[in-house]
């Protein structure tokens, strides 16, 4: 029998909650993945710092530990590399694509790097961007239906252009496009100025605008050091040739035949770094190029499957325009 | 042998892939290694190119397919002509490309280094003729993207060649003036313009270099790289082999640059060294690339009618893929499998983006078709005004609005023209004798003197190289006010109005990018195009100069026309056209009567009636409004009019005063869009309408058409309705010109005919 195909979407910060507690515990076998996750634990000790396995496996969820930067991109990536060689089983992966943190999964994922280097540089790039003064704050531009608000869109560019006006102090850029949600990142007093004067909305249970906890400024030239460093610490960052198509955060396809590791690479610690993350192009991308069966959102957590449905109805893929149709087609594989 | 040769083709090249004795150790190498000793195409980049090629091919195959089912509208197809892939990888991105129909894998390469493009899926959807096509909308399958600089083109006659020459050369005069191409592009950038053999013969095509070789000639900067793929037929017409390269080889001005896409590496470092030529030296250079066409010129013609199998077969073996692909083989590019992968990759990919496509909107009202022709309502549009200092230094210190004296046309437009120059710093004027001359009827008089040679200039004396040039700036970010010297000329170079200038909105108005608003142009070439025309020139005779039809002008869709009589409402009407220009894009023809250039008189020698002030520099007149003349209550007749008519109705109006007969006078203005109601309110209001047409009868001017809508108007079914036009045939000589054209007498004689008649 033949399998579905998918276009894996690999996850970013922010997906590691209370409800994936375990996660590594349950979903990493053995191979590479463990290989890799036995060395991070070791390097962690050896710093005197907690294993990563500690930390999946503790008994309450602690958002001081794990929410922390570097616990969190690193928890993340060990669970969606040990997630999708669960997922290779199910699923014929046409492209991989990742959100923000994702693209760094979305390397190994691909075969464009191996598990453990995909680990050094997610924990280096952690550790970088750790240093960096500002952060992220999290809006939205849909409703409860998940249709665009126009209202909100332009009260959402308003907002940022007005603070750009004001100067470097308030410097603050369109972070991630994240579906029919905003990712803004900014200097200190941006965020709080964010916080203020965006329109305030309830869509479910959640109320925005809010901050992303421990996230920094990403993908703004505030990360323009980080960006410098990582291309002098990841000269030597064996990046081969993927060996499926690989989506940028352009929403640019790589492919498995001429993808540049070079070009690949300088992107990664460069344009990545610097500029805004277009997670909904890599959707448009997956869907428009690709057209697999399902949009493969890999774990740990589900929080892709909202933004990813969004991008869904924008397009109206499959003639899919309305959220209870979205569920119904099953587009959309959170496992 | 079969007679369709999808099949063949195909199987050629599979074969070639599935038997491919593999790598050969005098050509392998690292992959950033180049391909060939002769190149600098590395294994790498040669990958990537194929990709593109592949594509392209595979969308060909795909499109006759879905067109045999039903589902694609579109077969016209670049197999053979994969090579042009290499152009689209080595330009930048805001490399203007106005593209031959056969283009392909330069859309694909091009593609590849955009940000975010879905290439396949667009594609796809052109194919299935969706609305949601980002292009065209759906109206048309062409080559396109305003992100990718590439203007939509269907470029079946190389009509494309004069304005993108225009567009080459704007770009020295906006660098000049400080102003950034509004395309988005930088004045740094090249042209880029690929055709096939067959269009070199187009008079477009030779108007086109001609325009590129006078450019270098003249020490301006003309930075486009012309593409020509000879494939050697054009439909099933050959080419001679050596025709192109005896043509174009030694062209003054022209730099020639011979290749061949059997060898793309070698194609690769020409496209280079010629692309390198016109970035730095600024001047045209000319890419002859030999290649084939495969599979007919279309899925509808079979060139075995035409062509001897044998020819058809060598053709094949000439496929540039099977020569590319046995090369990346031969040198470990890549590997047999992986190459077959690619390709069925590729053709999976497309396939399921076509099934995709398929299944999205068409289009499905008139009014969503025409939605980019509508012209825009009376007052939609914007005029900008220069401020007042501004205005004193280009008028000399004093405003024309405040001189007592009424003036006559010829002298206002230079007026007018002057307050839109100041008012539009990317307004130009061009055309033939309009600088120090300042026009042969001087209606572009002291422009030059006021704004200098960068921005009122003369041109090579041919309408289609000006039309094009106006086209091209306006691309480009100018507003263009082309002059034509005479109407006659402007049927030399028609299809840069009709075909051309007119259908960009149309082929370029897509849905619109997510969150974006729907249905607006991405190109537009706004321009005032002036034009001295019609008849009763005294002492100045002939067809050429008095010539009387604008049958040719009336039927284009879209496009404005109008024509002033009265010097005031020349300067209003130039300032409507240019504000729809500006703010809409919209291609405005302004018809000036030569005839009535020079006239001060309307009833009596030297009585000065036929002179106007100038009106205040914010009144504009409403598109498409006509203009009524001593309107009464016991009115008994409507003469419609326009142009020298309404001068010949206006005094006509007096005599039948004098005889007891009150009839208004209604100038129609706008020929395009019609006032139609006005007309018919005042028709209905008198109960007679004599239409007054200075074109020639049957198809010359607005009169038929404006004679079936008040017949077929239930409103007006017993009024009488009459015309007067003038004779069928060109403007003889002399005196015998007022045998053909429509006289005061003739107008005199129909309103009392007319009116002896009762309307019921």
């Amino acid at each position: 029998m033949t399998k579905p195909t998918a276009v894996l979407l690999c996850p970013g910060r922010g997906s590691y909650g209370r409800d994936e507690l375990g996660f590594l515990a349950r979903t990493v076998r053995p191979g590479p993945v463990a290989e890799a996750l036995r060395a991070c634990d070791a390097a962690r000790r050896s710093s005197s710092r907690p294993a990563l396995s500690e930390i999946d496996g503790a008994p309450t969820f602690r958002p001081g530990l794990h929410l922390d930067g570097e616990n969190a991109a690193e928890l993340i990536y060990f669970g969606t590399m040990a997630h999708v060689e669960h997922l290779r089983e199910r699923y014929e992966i046409l492209a991989v694509a990742g959100n923000s943190l994702g693209w760094y999964t979305a390397l190994p994922a691909s075969g464009a790097l191996d598990a453990t280097n995909g680990w050094r540089l997610v924990a280096t790039m952690a550790a970088l961007q750790k240093q960096v003064a500002g952060g992220q704050v999290l809006t939205t531009t849909v409703g409860d239906d998940w249709q665009p608000n126009a209202a909100l869109q332009v009260a959402v560019q308003a907002t940022v252009h007005a603070l750009q006006e004001r100067g470097s102090e308030y410097y603050c850029n369109p972070s991630i496009r994240l579906g029919g949600h905003e990712v803004l990142a900014g200097t200190e007093r941006a965020v709080a100025e964010l916080l203020t004067r965006l329109p305030k909305v309830k869509v479910g249970e959640r109320d925005f605008p809010f901050r992303l906890a421990g996230h920094g400024p990403f993908h703004t030239r505030l990360c323009a050091g980080t960006a410098a460093q990582a291309t002098a610490m990841f000269a030597d960052l064996p990046v081969a040739m993927p060996s499926c198509h690989l989506i940028d955060g352009f929403g640019n396809v790589h492919s498995p035949w001429s993808a540049d590791p070079r070009e690949l690479l300088h992107y990664t610690t460069h344009a990545q770094v610097l500029e805004t993350f277009d997670f909904s192009a890599c959707v448009r991308t997956a869907m428009r190029e690709f057209q697999p069966d399902v949009l493969l959102c890999a774990g740990p957590g589900t929080s892709l499957r909202a933004p990813v449905g969004h991008c869904v109805l924008r397009e109206g893929w499959r003639g899919v325009h309305d959220k209870q149709r979205l569920f119904d087609a099953r587009l959309i594989a959170t496992e | 042998m079969s007679i369709r040769r999808e099949g063949p083709v195909t199987e050629r090249l599979l074969r070639l892939l599935r038997d491919h004795h593999g790598p050969d150790p005098a050509h392998t190498g690292p992959l950033d290694g180049p391909i060939a000793p002769h190149s600098t195409l590395t294994r790498r980049q040669a990958v990537g190119l194929f990709e593109s090629a592949i594509q392209s091919r595979l969308q060909d195959l795909l499109s006759r397919e879905l067109k045999d089912k039903g589902i694609s509208y579109y077969t016209i197809g670049s197999s053979g002509h994969e090579a042009n892939a290499i152009f689209g990888e080595l330009l930048e991105t805001t490399d203007t490309a106005f593209l031959h129909y056969r283009s392909g894998a330069f859309m694909a390469a091009r593609a590849r280094k955009g940000r975010g493009e879905t290439p396949f899926f667009d594609a796809m959807l052109s194919f299935c003729a969706s609305a949601e096509d980002p292009v065209s909308g759906g109206r048309h399958k062409v080559l396109g993207s305003p992100r990718l600089h590439v203007p939509p083109q269907t470029s079946t006659i190389a009509s494309h060649l004069p304005k993108a020459v225009g567009f080459a050369m704007a770009m020295r005069r906006l660098k000049r003036l400080g102003i950034e191409p509004s395309s988005g592009v930088p004045v740094d950038s090249i042209v880029y313009c690929s055709f096939g053999d067959a269009s070199v013969s187009h008079a477009t095509a030779q108007a086109g270099f001609h325009a590129a070789t006078a450019a270098v000639l003249h020490s301006q900067p003309c930075p486009i790289l012309f593409a020509c793929e000879d494939n050697g037929i054009g439909i099933s017409v050959h080419t001679p082999s050596d025709f192109v390269a005896r043509v174009l080889q030694n062209r003054p001005g022209i730099r020639y640059f011979p290749c061949d896409s059997q060898d793309f590496p070698g194609v690769w470092v020409t496209a280079q060294a010629a692309i390198d030529y016109v970035r730095t030296h600024r001047r045209p250079a000319f890419v002859h690339t030999k290649t084939v066409r495969l599979m007919g010129h279309a899925g509808s013609d079979l060139e075995a009618n035409y062509m001897p199998l044998e020819q058809i077969e060598q053709n094949e073996r000439l496929d540039p893929l099977l020569a590319f692909a046995d090369l990346l083989l031969k040198s470990a590019a890549i590997g047999k499998q992986d190459l077959l992968a690619l390709y069925r990759d590729t053709d999976e990919r497309l396939r399921r983006a076509a099934a995709e496509a398929a299944t999205r909107r068409k289009l499905t009202t008139v009014a969503e078709i025409v939605e980019p022709l509508v012209r825009p309502g009376p007052f939609a549009s914007e005029l900008k005004v220069a401020d007042e200092a501004t205005r004193l230094k280009v008028f000399g210190g004093k405003l024309p609005e405040h001189d007592p004296r009424p003036r006559h046309l010829a002298f206002r437009i230079p007026q007018a023209l002057t307050d839109l120059l100041a008012a539009y710093p990317n307004a130009f004027v061009f055309g033939e004798d309009v600088a120090r001359k300042g026009g042969v009827y001087h209606a572009t008089a002291g422009l030059f003197d006021t704004f200098g040679a960068g921005r009122v200039f003369n041109t090579i004396l041919d309408e289609t190289a000006i039309l094009g040039l106006a086209q091209g700036m306006a691309q480009a970010g100018c507003l263009s006010f082309p002059e034509i010297q005479y109407l006659a000329y402007i049927h030399n170079a028609i299809d840069q109005i009709r075909g051309e200038a007119a259908s960009l909105q149309y082929f370029s108005t897509g849905p619109g990018e997510p969150g974006q608003p729907a249905h607006v142009p991405s190109y537009s070439n706004p321009m005032v195009v002036r034009i001295a025309g019609l008849a009763y020139q005294k002492g100045f005779g002939g067809h050429f100069h008095n010539d009387n039809s604008v049958g040719a002008l009336l039927d284009i869709p879209g496009i404005v026309l109008g024509v002033p009589t009265r010097a005031d409402e020349a300067v209003l009407m130039l300032r409507a056209m240019t504000a729809a220009a500006a703010t809409h894009g919209k291609v405005c023809l302004c018809l000036e009567p030569i005839a009535l250039y020079m006239q001060k008189d309307l009833h009596q020698p030297n009585d000065g009636l036929w002179q106007f002030p100038y009106p205040p520099p914010h009144e504009v007149m409403g598109l498409g409004e006509g203009r009524i003349y001593e309107p009464g209550d016991d009115d008994q007749l409507t003469i419609v009019t326009f142009g020298n008519g309404l001068w010949m109705s206006l005094r006509v109006q007096r005599r039948l005063r004098e005889r007891g007969i009150h009839a208004r006078v209604f100038d129609l203005r706008w020929l395009l869009p019609m006032p139609i109601d006005e007309i018919k309110q005042h028709v209905q209001a008198t109960g007679r309408c004599l239409v007054v047409d200075e074109c020639r009868y049957t198809h010359g001017g607005p009169s038929p058409m404006i004679l079936t809508e008040l017949c077929q108007d239930p409103e007006l079914a017993g009024c009488v309705l009459r015309r007067v036009a003038s004779v069928d045939t060109y403007v003889p000589l002399a005196a015998a010109a007022n045998l053909v054209l429509v006289q005061e007498h003739d107008i005199e004689q129909a309103a009392l005919s007319i009116c002896e008649e009762r309307v019921r």
